[in-house]
């Protein structure tokens, strides 16, 4: 029975190898044959910027045209009969790729691009296999740094100007054009000015070929070793998807992952250098106590009991706990749970941590992960350092007996000159605090814990685990949880999943992720705005 | 097969001058003529070389702020057009035509008779700053060929005294 | 055959005080502007209908229905641009009419404007032209201040302007959309299109842009009629026209004839025939570079009109003709027209901005005594990745005549590749002289 419900006024219909397609009027053909589960071959198109139309490779066969047209320029029409291969098409792709081959450099063995690279894809896919193009090839800049993190080089170029369009267009910077014409054009920026906006990383991710590369990230691995695992950016409160490009059990890259609803396809350059920043100190792998003025190794059970015992001694509103804001939702739940079933009237502080203000893009002043979901769980936010700077002078002063540090490294002096209070730093890296500690307690670093963080907007993501975790470290969430059962409260949980399903029959924000199927599968791969 | 290294770059003569308030007023004239400012990009890059006898960086900075685009976008654009200068030239840059039918009437031998008698070679400025050459395409004059483009004049119908005596006026 | 009663485009070029406007109002310049007015705008167009004007810019477009797809209506300023950027090889009509009678340029240019209900002109003249530039400049201010340029021209309520404006050095910025992002303050890159301009042009407002010569033609279409405009030349290809005689010619010129004037006319009788009559002709360029070289054979009997050299495979075009004795190797002549195009191409898609640079290395190669028996096969088949594959046509002007060359003169190719040096020069290929 054929579909007799009436279409919205605005959609249209087309064939696209034999398949009919319904799209909204102002698709484009590429478009609507990627609704169409076929995929056009395409340099110079990119979802995020506007049409270019230059780079010629995405031709295809429309039916009463006399000529090839480009898919990404050509609006789809009521009725049109599309074919996106045939000979006609091939010999078009054939001839375009023929046109980039020749000027090309053989850089494949050195180009950081290789195996993610659209060149090589397409002529693997499209190209005629040959070289017929024996004239002296057109030298340009190799290696020329455009910017701190960016390397330029132009004979790899293919001046598809998708990296102009994004300094144009995203960032509203410019930093970047076309310079001389026809077969000498090549990109640079203004003689002495760089391409330094704080999202110029992206230009690499958006170059098709490997003329735009990253210098933290050249020559450090092939790409094919490299096992993207979907994540989320910690490095402030917008919570950009990403990919955690892992080998070796370490992170090699940062890459945004396309999320409509949260970065679009784009993330800053200091979330994306993140995993570059320099460590405070060693990372941690074991549990430390210090006796006698030393800090040593110990057994985590012994540690955990240590701890057991200080917080079960303190007297009421004697325990301060500080948790970073983040931490995740998983966490979060048992340090409130920590607090309202193992101890009374403890002192709880989620610190603020702003720099610099929001702008008009991505980054946000708030460079924590999840205080949104901090404050979602109903955990006390400070503002300022206000809360966070009393309970460490009550804490000098004595009035605080055990100080429980989860994931927020201190700057400065915790300890009186007596030595109160009793400080557990749960940390993952050693210095500062975790050097002054009494006890040491190593956590689950970026990458290797895995929870659900909420951003600004309120809306919840799963960060997920790339690594394998270092040593004994832990994630907080089974920390508290192994600390509870040592204080006589039976908890157990099998995964940070079952914790999260908790919180969603429990606490009425996280309601929506209680579905059949569980919350991993509400928060699926783009994650829930609540 | 013979000819100089295959190799593209713009070089932009380093400047830190600024243009004089003359030039930056007619660039506001130039605006305030267009619909949009933006138009008067190209008439902006003449007053600038005009003044400081080519498209300096410092110029470029200045003229960026007044139309409103980045300085990237103005150094594109002086770079895809061949009249604007990115370096110092001679006083008197000589534009010889080369195309179909300049070239049909002996431009070749007219650009060897140049490059003998200046002592350069296309694309060089003569060692006292007085005459730069350069090799162009199609002027316009094809009926009058060969001949060449000094600074506003057309000079036709040449022949090797006569560009000879063409440059001898010229100080 | 083929030559006018009198002269109608370059009437008046000859006259030393043509350009100023008393002069040339003396000879009637001028007075057809009242006369448009007050016809309107939409019988004007009808009129330049009927008269069967074709662009002159090379497109050959009837330029009546160019004007017919502006709106009627206005909601945002049209515009007319005057294409003066005149840059195609072997062109040099538009130059002698802006130079020696501005103000009939002008007053093409503001029928023009008047029949679009265009608010503004904008010229886009090249940056070489500077004489043409100066007496432009002139002649709007002398119109501007008889009236015939600015608010409420001649009491008729329209209000509009005329902005000259300076190219910079590029030939691609003759083509039309690229002339507008040129106007723009951009690059020369021409276009997507649709849309196209009438639609979104110069600020994204409807435009048309015409050419110099064509506009140059509506004066005298509204003093005499669309009937006697038509009576010159042949159906379709109607009217006076300038041609350009260049190369090995005796008078080169501009030559106003018929349009349609055959072939021998134009080059024995206005043009004097070979400059070396002991030569013989080898070669023709009728329509500027972008048209396909033509043989002396194909030249028998040829009327120089759209319609005809179209169906000789070729292009009237911009009406540059060019003339080749043998005296030329013709693999140099293919070398020099193909040096141009790799010059002048913008860069913007990839078939042009490697091909075009591509076919001219190939056929450099080949002159030098570098080609191999692969190359011509090689050539025509880069060419045809080309053709019908870019934005613009600049593609297609590079590919065709390369295309042309190696087809018509193989055996100078084959030469060449055998020989490894050019058979016709006594020295080594590649050196000057």
């Amino acid at each position: 029975m054929p579909d007799e419900t009436p279409k919205p006024a605005d959609t249209i219909s087309l064939t696209i190898d034999g398949v009919t397609v319904s799209v909204p009027k102002g698709t484009t053909v590429l478009q609507a044959a990627e609704k169409a589960g076929l995929d056009v071959p395409r340099y110079c198109y990119h979802p995020g910027l506007t049409i270019a139309g230059n780079c010629r490779i995405c031709l295809v066969d429309v039916e009463k045209m006399p000529k090839l047209a480009t898919s990404c320029t050509t609006l789809a029409a009521e009725g049109m009969v599309v074919r996106t291969g045939g000979e006609k098409v091939e010999d078009g792709r054939r001839a375009v790729m023929e046109f980039l081959l020749a000027n090309h450099p053989l850089d494949c063995p050195i180009c950081d691009q290789a195996g993610e690279c659209r060149l090589q894809e397409y002529s693997f896919q499209h190209g005629s296999g040959g070289q017929r193009f024996v004239e002296e090839r057109i030298k340009g800049f190799k290696q020329k740094p455009v910017g701190t993190h960016i390397v330029l080089d132009t004979e790899r170029c293919i001046v598809c100007t998708r990296c102009i369009r994004f300094c144009d267009e995203v960032t509203g910077t410019g930093e970047l054009g076309v310079f001389q014409r026809g077969a000498f054009s090549y990109i640079d920026t203004f003689p002495g000015r760089g391409l330094d906006n704080p999202y110029s990383g992206n230009t690499v991710d958006i170059c098709p070929v490997g003329a735009l590369t990253l210098k933290e990230f050249r020559f450090k691995k092939r790409v094919w070793w490299i096992k993207d695992v979907p994540s989320v950016c910690g490095s402030c409160a917008r919570g950009c998807s990403v990919n955690l490009g892992t080998a070796d059990n370490t992170i090699y890259r940062l890459t945004p992952r396309e999320n409509p609803r949260v970065n679009k396809w784009w993330m800053c350059d200091e979330g994306r250098l993140s995993i570059h920043a320099p460590a405070p100190g060693a990372r941690l792998g074991h549990a430390m106590a210090r006796d006698n003025g030393e800090q040593a190794v110990i057994d985590h059970p012994v540690a955990l009991e240590r701890l057991a015992a200080r917080l079960k001694a303190a007297r009421p509103g004697g325990v301060g706990i500080i948790a970073s804001a983040s931490l995740t939702l998983e966490d979060l739940w048992m340090v409130r749970r920590l607090a309202a079933e193992c101890l009374k009237d403890a002192r709880v502080v989620v610190p603020e941590v702003r720099r610099g203000e929001d702008d008009a893009i991505l980054i946000r002043a708030d460079k924590t992960a999840n205080r949104k979901g901090a404050e979602m769980l109903g955990l006390p936010l400070d503002t300022g350092d206000a809360s966070l700077a009393a309970l460490l002078e009550d804490a000098r002063a004595g009035s605080i007996e055990v100080l429980l540090v989860l994931g927020h490294p201190i700057d400065g002096p915790v300890k009186s000159p007596g030595g109160a209070p009793f400080v557990c730093a749960a940390l993952t890296h050693a210095g500062g605090l975790a050097d002054a500690a009494d006890l040491v307690i190593p956590t689950a670093a970026y990458g290797e814990f895995e929870g659900t963080w909420v951003n600004f907007a309120g809306h919840a993501q799963r960060v997920r685990r790339g690594l394998v975790p270092t040593g004994i470290a832990l994630d907080v969430w089974l920390l508290i949880a192994e600390l509870m059962r040592s204080m006589g409260v039976p908890v157990r949980f099998a995964s940070s999943a079952d914790v999260l399903s908790e919180i969603a029959s429990k606490c009425e924000a996280f309601r929506p992720l209680a579905i059949y199927g569980g919350p991993v599968k509400a928060l699926g791969a783009q994650g829930v705005t609540l | 097969m013979s000819g100089p290294l295959l190799r593209v770059g713009v070089r932009f003569a380093p400047s830190a001058r600024d243009l004089s308030p003359e030039a930056l007023g007619k660039i506001d004239e130039a605006i305030a003529r267009y619909p949009e400012k933006r138009s008067a990009l190209l008439p902006a890059l003449w007053i600038a070389q005009q003044e400081q006898g080519y498209c300096a960086p410092r110029a470029q900075e200045q003229i960026a702020q007044k139309i409103g685009v980045s300085p990237a976008f103005v150094a594109s654009v002086v770079s895809f057009y061949t009249m604007y200068h990115t370096q110092p030239v001679g006083r008197h840059v000589i534009d010889v035509c080369t195309t179909v039918s300049c070239w049909l009437r002996g431009s070749d031998a007219l650009v060897g008779h140049l490059e003998k008698t200046l002592g350069i070679r296309v694309g060089e400025t003569t060692a006292d700053g007085r005459f730069t050459l350069r090799t162009v395409e199609c002027l316009g004059s094809c009926g009058t060929a060969p001949m060449c483009q000094i600074g506003d004049d057309y000079h036709e119908d040449l022949t090797h005294d006569r560009i000879d005596a063409v440059l001898e006026g010229l100080r | 055959m083929g030559a006018l009663k009198e002269k109608v485009l370059t009437l008046n070029v000859s006259h030393a005080d043509q350009p100023a406007i008393d002069a040339a109002m003396k000879r009637g310049v001028w007075s057809r502007l009242p006369k448009a007015l007050s016809m309107g705008p939409d019988a004007l167009i009808e009129e330049i209908k009927k008269s069967g004007l074709r662009g002159r810019g090379g497109a050959g477009f009837p330029a009546g229905v160019k004007w017919s797809f502006m709106p009627k209506q206005p909601v945002k300023p049209s515009y007319l641009v005057v294409n003066a950027d005149e840059s195609e090889p072997g062109t040099f009509k538009d130059r002698l009419l802006m130079e020696r009678d501005p103000h009939l340029c002008l007053e093409g240019f503001l029928l023009g404007a008047w029949a679009i209900r265009a608010s503004a002109v904008f010229i886009y003249i090249r940056g070489e032209f500077v004489a043409g530039w100066k007496a432009l400049d002139r002649a709007i201010a002398e119109a501007r201040s008889k009236g015939f340029i600015g608010k409420n021209v001649l009491k008729s309520g329209w209000d509009v302007d005329v902005i000259l404006h300076r190219g910079a050095g590029a030939y691609i910025c003759g083509e039309e959309t690229a002339l507008m992002e040129s106007l723009e303050g951009k690059r020369g890159y021409p276009r997507l299109k649709p849309p196209f301009p009438a639609a979104h042009g110069v600020y994204g407002n409807p435009t048309t842009i015409n050419n110099v010569e064509t506009l140059a033609c509506v004066p005298h279409i509204v003093e005499r009629g669309a009937e006697w405009f038509a009576s010159i030349g042949r159906e379709k290809n109607t009217g006076p026209k300038l041609y350009c005689l260049s190369g090995h010619v005796k008078r080169p010129g501009v030559y106003e004839a018929e349009l349609g004037v055959p072939f021998e006319t134009l080059f024995e009788e206005m043009g004097g025939g070979l400059l070396d009559p002991s030569r013989r002709l080898q070669a023709v360029i009728p329509g500027g570079s972008s048209a396909a070289v033509m043989t002396p054979a194909e030249c028998a009997g040829l009327t120089m009109d759209f319609d005809s050299l179209a169906a000789k495979g070729s292009l009237l075009g911009s009406a540059g003709v060019m003339i080749m004795d043998d005296s030329v190797c013709m693999v140099r002549a293919c070398e020099r027209v193909l040096k141009f195009y790799a010059h002048e191409s913008c860069g913007q898609c990839t078939p042009c901005r490697i091909g075009a640079d591509w076919i001219h290395r190939i056929v450099a190669r080949i002159e030098a005594g570098g080609g191999t028996p692969e190359d011509p096969g090689t050539l025509m088949s880069v060419c045809d990745g080309m053709v019908g594959k870019t934005i613009c046509v600049f593609a297609d002007a590079a590919a065709i005549p390369a295309k042309s060359f190696v087809t018509k003169f193989r055996d100078a190719f084959d030469e060449h590749i055998m020989r490894r040096a050019c058979p016709l020069l006594l020295a080594p290929a590649g050196a000057r002289g």
